[in-house]
């Protein structure tokens, strides 16, 4: 009995001692010797393939003082484990994102190291395009908080075969747009002229109709959002007016997100697309490099607006390695490797002249049309409530306005409200 | 031992023997509700860490002036009440048919588990693809057998969303009733049936006055389950229409998920399912109390 009790008394101490031991310390620093390890997180749209480890490995054989871990992060699951990784001081040293809603909320939260001094004396930095660095501060005379290394601006797909049969050229201009979109449902049979996206993801897609109309501009002088000015409510009536209205777009606009958007074009079912060159892969192999066409976005009133679809990295207040972190970020977005990341995973790098970098960003038609495209790729502007109006308020609003359960007015307030902080 | 004498010793062991599992409950259970009421009396919002502190009842009155939150409390209310009630009744039914003893009983009692163990995710997808307006089975067989003339864009219209969701969930959840059910009528004890059938008793009076009252108590525990469980459900809802179109499949728990999720406003997001767990709480304790009343439980 007396040995019985010396094992269960033994045992409550050892538990007390280990769930102590085990919340107390946290995650232990690396000894700083010679090697500094850092931490990299970042998603990979194509995870199986070796070009982005193949990177990292030159990386660190270049740099003999640095090893860079990289840990690929479900994109799923990222941004939950970026926000409070963050903000519990236990995230990795740099951390790679792809929604400029992202950026703004990180730097928010004060998470984030200022880079100034960083970039300041970077040679490299002169090297991307002057409106990447845009999205990289909250305003023009706040601290820098990311390098941007590429960008995915959204431009038209189109079925090229369909539009030869109907005697139709890619439309240039929103009305264009719609001519084509009526053609393709009234003539091809079974058929729906654009795939819209009513789901969450949409929001760009909707603003490349309504935002030329305000001069590209969210907020008025007084900051008032222009959501509410009567000729970006009549051109987002235009827009739920083609599912509504003209019945241009498949009945399942109001859910549909992306799987159904791309499956939809690539079947037969839309025959036109507003995306960026990521899925360009997909549409050429399920319909044939021939069928598929792509032009810029059309234009509204003279004027284009796309999402720029910026990716960027940032390094961690808390990291302990900040110069190596910065060391690591310059090299990767640096012309070269930038270029190189960018042809392999399929998005435009943000270096100037890139296609004397890589002539493939010139011989490639989809590539091509991208690269002309960042143009007029805008990032959304730094507003706390972006994700709030990006994830939540917008699909919840534009599905209940195209359903008619609101007006068109009634949504624009909603989304002027949200991006107001209201 | 530590200087206890013997009867001190006996004393002291159970509460010993049982503090690992208190403690583990403690950590996973106790701490985070704990840490939830506490949270959703504060402004906690990871967007402003610099600023979190309390605010008394603040998440509360924006919660009850919150005109989303008042639907999705009334989503809830229909989703659970529905898909809850046709769970029982369908379970029920099948573990009738089950309950004969043959060979295809016992092959249908094994595939009838095939919704209930197929993890949530995958329940939720393949749902969404059947319901699927342009390549969805059900259109298409629908459309086959002349019961519809054009296509439904079920997960996409307010009308019939809800519907589509509530018949995803009876399909997940039937299983869970069925084989409650069944076990509870295997412990009915024959002999009782005997009585009954000699008594004049017909079939359906054997089922109302017999097998209804002796397997009460399973019944009334399985529903208060279920509706528990389903109105935690956060998976199937988020996946197959994240609460849309607009605001008509939007319930409490996605509503809570969606807003800790994009906003990062914990402290909302906390005071919402507090809510959740208050009015659960009522409907839990009136129906306690009722089949206490009427002697079930």
């Amino acid at each position: 009995m007396e040995k019985m009790w010396r094992i269960v008394a033994i045992g409550t101490v050892f538990l007390f001692v280990s769930s102590v031991v085990m919340f107390a310390g946290g995650r232990a620093e690396p000894v700083d010797d010679e090697v500094r390890h850092i931490r990299l997180w970042q998603h990979l749209d194509a995870p199986d393939e070796p070009y982005f480890y193949d990177l990292i490995d030159r990386f660190n054989q270049e740099h003999p003082d640095i090893e860079v871990e990289f840990e690929l992060v479900p994109w799923g699951g990222a941004y939950d484990l970026y926000t409070t990784s963050l903000v519990a001081g236990d995230a990795a040293d740099v951390i790679f994102y792809a929604t400029p809603a992202w950026g703004s909320a990180f730097w928010e939260m004060g998470v984030l190291e200022p880079l100034d001094d960083y970039v300041a004396e970077w040679p490299g930095a002169d090297q991307i395009v002057d409106v990447a660095w845009e999205g990289s501060r909250a305003a023009t005379d706040e601290p820098i908080f990311g390098v941007p290394i590429m960008t995915l601006p959204g431009y038209l797909y189109y079925r090229a075969d369909w539009f030869e049969q109907l005697g139709l050229d890619p439309p240039e201009t929103r009305e264009a747009f719609l001519e084509a979109a009526k053609r393709i449902t009234e003539e091809i049979d079974g058929a729906y002229g654009f795939g819209m996206r009513g789901a969450r993801g949409g929001t760009g897609m909707m603003l490349s109709f309504v935002l030329p109309t305000v001069d590209n501009q969210w907020f008025d002088a007084d900051g008032r959002s222009t959501f509410r000015r009567p000729e970006a409510i009549e051109a987002a009536r235009w827009y739920v007016d083609l599912f509504r209205e003209h019945g241009v777009t498949p009945p399942s606009a109001p859910s549909d997100g992306f799987s159904e958007i791309i499956e939809g074009f690539q079947s037969g079912l839309t025959g036109m697309l507003v995306h960026h060159i990521m899925s360009a892969e997909g549409h050429v192999a399920a319909l044939g490099d021939d069928a598929v066409g792509i032009s810029k976005m059309p234009s509204v009133n003279g004027e284009r607006w796309v999402e720029a679809g910026m990716h960027h990295y940032v390094i961690a207040r808390d990291s302990q390695h900040k110069d190596a972190a910065f060391t690591f970020v310059s090299w990767i977005t640096e012309p070269e490797q930038a270029a190189f990341y960018g042809r392999y995973v399929g998005a435009i790098p943000v270096v100037q002249n890139v296609e004397e970098v890589e002539p493939y960003f010139a011989e490639n038609r989809f590539a091509r049309t991208a690269a002309e495209s960042t143009a007029f790729a805008y990032n959304p502007p730094y507003i706390e409530t972006l994700g709030e109006f990006w994830e939540q308020s917008w699909p919840a609003n534009f599905q209940r306005a195209l359903i008619g359960e609101i007006s068109v007015e009634e949504m624009m307030e909603q989304f002027a409200r949200t991006v107001e902080g209201r | 031992m530590l200087g206890l004498s013997y009867p001190q010793q006996r004393k002291v062991s159970p509460y010993l023997l049982l503090l690992p599992a208190f403690l583990a409950i403690a950590g996973v259970i106790a701490y985070p509700i704990f840490r939830a009421v506490v949270m959703s009396f504060q402004s906690y919002s990871l967007m402003r860490p610099a600023d979190i502190g309390f605010i008394g009842l603040g998440n509360y009155v924006r919660a009850i002036r919150d005109e989303v939150f008042w639907l999705s409390l009334r989503n809830t209310a229909v989703y659970v009440f529905a898909s809850v009630g046709f769970q029982f009744l369908l379970g029920f039914g099948l573990a009738l048919v089950l309950n004969k003893r043959s060979l295809l009983s016992t092959v249908s009692k094994n595939l009838m588990l095939i919704p209930w163990v197929i993890p949530g995710v995958l329940g939720a997808f393949m749902w969404r693809w059947l319901f699927n307006a342009n390549y969805g089975l059900i259109n298409d067989v629908l459309l086959r057998l002349g019961i519809l003339s054009e296509r439904i864009a079920w997960l996409s219209r307010a009308d019939t969303a809800m519907s589509a969701v509530i018949l995803t969930t009876v399909w997940r959840g039937m299983p869970f009733f069925a084989l409650m059910l069944l076990a509870g009528l295997q412990a009915v004890p024959d002999d009782l049936y005997e009585a009954a059938r000699m008594d004049g008793a017909r079939r359906w009076q054997q089922l109302l006055y017999v097998t209804v009252p002796v397997i009460m108590p399973v019944i009334v525990t399985t529903t208060l389950l279920r509706i528990i469980w389903t109105a935690n459900f956060v998976d199937l809802i988020y996946l197959m229409t994240e609460g849309g179109p607009g605001y008509s499949t939007q319930v409490l728990s996605v509503y809570t998920f969606m807003t800790a999720r994009s906003t990062l406003n914990y402290g909302y997001s906390a005071a919402l399912s507090i809510f959740l767990t208050l009015f659960l709480m009522l409907v839990v304790l009136m129906y306690i109390g009722r089949a206490r009343k009427e002697g079930i439980l």
